[in-house]
């Protein structure tokens, strides 16, 4: 296997282990106890800055169970005595600082789940993709790519109200209410 | 007009912008943050020589994510999109250099999903080479910026045709950079 090979599976396998981070934040899990900073940036960002990705298992099969998320100064460098060398295997229990001889990374229920079955979450889960009716989801409320008369005109929905009548629906709250 | 029309006009490498001409149609997969003048300065005087492709790209973005890759930024945090930068200052300082026991004549500038960096020569030629962080060696070079790049894209477009890799979900002004 060449570099170029094995650079590209491991990118796999870590970009297919935020994936599906992804998909256990939207229901309040995850492989860690993610902040809810930490939630924000991988379903915005698709990762999260400055954590690194430890493979539990030597073998990297594309099985995103086998990767850890592991903070870069706190966690990864006391998880390797202090340097990258000391390269090791297995799940790193990073309350107790041993390695546990764990083939996968455990489930855990987030302490502040910020985006469990939420509109947002789903809206950050298939941002990008295209829905059955054939309109890209956006990230945010916000945003819209297509101006509202270009959707009028697509569905076929014409203005429910005449120019005039919003003025004399005015005029007749003024003469009932008196403002 | 893409996003990265500006870009596209401004840049001074022929390679580079076939390179984000590509990217333009992938703008959702990138988040750059756009360099002011004293910002490229400040990335200037970080090292003695840096590759005239790095130095051009730099005067364009100061840093900021591609597909899954980060690209190192002077500055440690991104008002305008709101995220977190990995900072040339962090990556290339003495404690992270000891850690990673990174050679001298090599500079930090990104840094791949899974751990590995990527760096530039200070010694003058324009070779990229990636630095296995566990296997504390020089893993893979290319002849310069532009041929890494170009395979950088080329194999997280692989990744994004299966749907591995997603867009990002920030939402921005479709300005242009």
């Amino acid at each position: 296997m060449n570099k170029s090979e094995w650079n590209m599976i491991r990118r796999r396998a870590v970009a297919l282990a935020y994936l599906e981070e992804k998909k256990k934040i939207c229901q309040g899990k995850g492989s860690r106890d993610w902040s809810i900073t930490e939630q924000d940036y991988i379903l915005k960002l698709n990762l999260m800055p400055n954590f690194v990705a430890q493979f539990v298992s030597p073998e990297i099969d594309g099985n995103s169970g086998c990767v850890q998320f592991l903070e870069c100064c706190m966690e990864y460098l006391p998880a390797h005595s202090g340097t990258y060398r000391n390269q090791k295997t297995g799940f790193f229990d990073v309350d107790n600082e041993v390695y546990l001889q764990k083939n996968c990374v455990p489930l855990v229920l987030l302490s502040d789940p910020q985006y469990q079955n939420t509109q947002e979450s789903n809206r950050n889960l298939f941002a990008g993709q295209t829905n059955r009716f054939g309109v890209k989801v956006s990230a945010s409320t916000a945003s819209s790519n297509t101006p509202v008369s270009q959707n009028k005109e697509r569905f076929g929905l014409k203005n429910t109200q005449p120019k005039d009548s919003d003025n004399s629906s005015q005029s007749d709250r003024k003469s009932k209410f008196g403002f | 007009m893409g996003r990265y029309a500006n870009a596209i006009a401004r840049c001074e490498d022929n390679n580079l912008k076939i390179i984000l001409k590509k990217l333009d149609s992938y703008s959702d997969y990138s988040l750059f943050c756009p360099a002011t003048g004293v910002e490229y300065n400040n990335f200037r005087n970080l090292f003695d020589s840096i590759p005239n492709q790095v130095r051009a790209w730099y005067k364009l973005f100061n840093g900021g994510y591609l597909f899954d890759t980060m690209f190192l930024s002077t500055k440690y945090f991104e008002d305008h999109y709101r995220v977190r930068l990995g900072s040339f200052r962090i990556y290339n300082s003495s404690m992270a250099r000891k850690f990673a026991e990174l050679p001298d004549d090599k500079a930090v500038f990104s840094v791949a999903s899974f751990g590995d960096f990527y760096c530039f020569n200070t010694d003058g030629s324009p070779t990229i080479t990636q630095f296995s962080v566990t296997e504390h060696q020089c893993v893979a070079q290319w002849s310069n910026f532009s041929v890494w790049l170009n395979q950088e894209v080329n194999a997280a477009l692989d990744l994004v045709d299966e749907e591995i890799l997603q867009p990002f979900s920030i939402y921005y002004q479709k300005e242009s950079l």
